[in-house]
């Protein structure tokens, strides 16, 4: 039994038609899908991002299915002959990078972030804006893109703070003097969060105190309309919050203390 | 008018409030004629379309001018005397109102019919400042009273809630008297949110179905101008208005009446903007080929060339948040939205700026406010940003 199929001139620029169509396919999709989400508002925009890796991932298979008819002779054995032959010399050759690459499959399941997902690996927080084969590229707050293989997937803990959904909870801190009426700085902390703009009224508020070394710490937990605004939102509830203690006549900590109003 | 003039106003618990859809048929119909006249060559219309022109705005003041509200005032007027109870066992009826439902307007002319005690809005510093006394007037309960909009008692600001959280405690304690609160839905589906506290009783203008919509406009039309208006269809002549039979609207009014969700004020707003006149013309005193024996005719837009107005995306990010505030307050006064929203001055006024650009935002009576004909687009685009609606 033959393996291989005779390739002669045509078969391989055939192949390379292929390959070529295929990149080309998966460059289209990955400039248009986007485009057309931003025209897009909340959840379908969260929608027509993810079916970016999805098309890709089609594509992908269908070039390689059609690749491989094209090389070989597609029966079951010799695709798996072929299969077991390409994986032992890649899996010596290019380790980290085909194991990016099956981590970026796993993903493609597992969705363990999609694009707009707003994701923490290693200390690094920021968007997911794309996903690729071998890698994902996040924003930070900075304006910075971090590029990170999938490989970090089967090692490393990925914090995902709205896991596909428009719900991403924000913390503002404050730290007060210990002698002070809760029951004022609750109902205060609680106006200031249910007047922001920025909030998503459908969801609830949350405050919890806790007493530390130098001070009460008090934490308002909420959520943005939009994630995007998590930061915006933040400094609202932090600034407004701080003028509405301010006004009822709540001593902040003597120097020395953890800072106060610290971000999400 | 030869029609029996017919009060089309009925108020009902929320829970009874009506949206009016366009029928399934007509949607079809109207899309398949949409994509079909994309393909083909157009016939010669009765009237072709770039020989009109849009009605001037004195024109439009007569064919369509803006409501007393005669009818909502009549309709309340029974109602309000048996939901409100007596001294003795006072009762307080809350009339919820829409955007562009005129319900201020209404109540503050109830108060006037009925000779009840119109209670004027704190004003934003009262507000802001906390000032109970401005609840005082709560303290003398014999005459029943009127308080226009609840929404104007409270702001977005975390000293904005006291006294509204003050006055609806009075009214629940009953110390209050009897009387009638209006509110705005929007402001009624916020403060539902954020006050855990019992709301009174609320009724809601029922939305004008298709042939409430088409009546209420023609009345319009024959109060404005004093005889009855012909509204024909620009591109085939076919009437809209008055409706051919009372059992049936011309679609032109039935997709109105759906997407102005049966409001009369938005509706009208959109009506007016669809009217047409041959050139050289004037609403009202024409005598040319197209007066019938019994009336004039005014040329109405056909639907399917009415835009939907889609709210821009490049207006900045702090245009959702404006727009959700002066629904929220039901309007604002410039300088306030600058105190109340989270943005500097500067990136508020090029908001306000590049709104009030795109026709979106409009000023009145010194209050910056949704206009009426964006108002169908503005909440579909604030929905799907997961924005807090109104329930309707």
């Amino acid at each position: 039994m033959e393996l291989f199929q005779q390739l002669n001139q045509a078969a391989i620029i055939r192949g390379a038609l292929i390959a070529a169509l295929a990149l080309v396919l998966i460059g289209i999709s990955q400039k248009v899908i986007p485009l057309i989400a931003d025209r897009l508002s909340g959840r379908q925009r969260l929608y027509a991002l993810a079916t970016v890796p999805l098309i890709r991932l089609v594509i992908i298979l269908a070039a390689l299915w059609m690749i491989i008819s094209i090389i070989v002779d597609p029966t079951t054995e010799n695709i798996f002959a072929l299969l077991g032959a390409l994986g032992l010399a890649l899996g010596f050759a290019f380790k980290d990078y085909v194991g990016s690459l099956i981590a970026g499959i796993v993903t493609l399941y597992e969705l363990p972030y999609r694009i707009g997902d707003w994701v923490s690996v290693e200390g690094v927080y920021g968007e997911v804006k794309s996903i690729g084969m071998r890698a994902f590229e996040i924003l930070t707050p900075d304006d910075t893109v971090v590029v990170i293989p999938h490989l970090k997937l089967w090692g490393e803990k990925i914090f995902n703070a709205n896991d596909g959904s428009r719900h991403l909870q924000c913390a503002a801190k404050f730290y007060l003097h210990p002698e002070h009426d809760p029951r004022q700085v609750i109902q205060a902390l609680e106006d200031t969060a249910m007047t922001s703009a920025y909030l998503q009224i459908s969801k609830p508020v949350t405050i919890v105190a806790s007493e530390g070394l130098w001070a009460t710490e008090y934490r308002v937990k909420a959520y943005p309309v939009d994630p995007r605004d998590q930061f915006r939102f933040t400094t609202d509830l932090t600034l407004r919050g701080k003028q509405a203690l301010m006004a009822l006549g709540v001593r902040f900590p003597a120097p020395g203390a953890p800072d106060s109003g610290d971000g999400a | 008018m030869n029609r029996k003039k017919q009060n089309m106003w009925e108020y009902v618990p929320l829970a009874d409030y009506a949206v009016p859809q366009a029928t399934i048929s007509r949607t079809i119909k109207s899309g398949i004629k949409d994509i079909w006249q994309r393909f083909r060559r157009p016939d010669t219309p009765r009237h072709p379309a770039h020989d009109l022109e849009y009605l001037p705005a004195s024109d439009v003041e007569k064919v369509a001018p803006p409501s007393h509200w005669s009818g909502a005032v009549r309709a309340l007027e029974i109602l309000a005397k048996n939901k409100t109870g007596s001294a003795e066992a006072p009762s307080v009826m809350m009339v919820t109102g829409l955007p562009g439902s005129g319900n201020a307007q209404i109540l503050s002319r109830l108060a006037k019919s009925l000779g009840w005690r119109l209670i004027p809005a704190p004003d934003p510093q009262q507000i802001l400042t906390q000032d109970l006394a401005w609840l005082d007037w709560t303290k003398s309960a014999e005459t029943p009273w009127v308080l226009c909009d609840l929404g104007k008692t409270y702001l977005r600001h975390v000293r904005g809630l006291t006294l509204v959280r003050q006055l609806l405690a009075r009214i629940n304690s009953k110390a209050a008297g009897p009387g009638v609160i209006g509110c705005d839905s929007w402001s009624l589906a916020y403060l539902r949110r954020v006050l855990p506290v019992p709301f009174p009783g609320a009724v809601v203008a029922q939305a004008f179905d298709d042939l409430s919509l088409g009546r209420w406009l023609s009345q319009r039309a024959h109060d404005g101008c004093g005889r009855q208006i012909h509204f024909r269809q620009a591109d085939n002549g076919k009437t809209v208005l008055p409706a051919d039979a009372d059992t049936k609207a011309s679609a032109f009014v039935n997709h109105l009446a759906a997407r102005s969700f049966g409001i009369p004020g938005i509706a009208l707003e959109i009506w007016r903007r669809a009217l047409k006149r041959e050139p050289d013309e004037t609403a009202g005193d024409q005598t040319s080929e197209t007066e019938p024996a019994n009336g004039i005719s005014i040329w109405v837009e056909p639907w399917e060339k009415i835009p939907w107005l889609v709210v821009p995306l490049d207006l900045g990010p702090a245009s959702p948040v404006l727009m959700h505030s002066l629904l929220l307050h039901n309007g604002l006064p410039w300088n306030l939205a600058a105190d109340l929203l989270p943005f500097s001055a500067t990136e508020t006024d090029r908001t306000i700026q590049a709104l009030t650009d795109a026709e979106i935002l409009q000023t009145r009576h010194g209050e910056l406010k949704i206009s009426a004909h964006w108002y169908p687009s503005v909440k579909a685009y604030l929905n799907g940003e997961g924005y807090l609606t109104d329930q309707f």
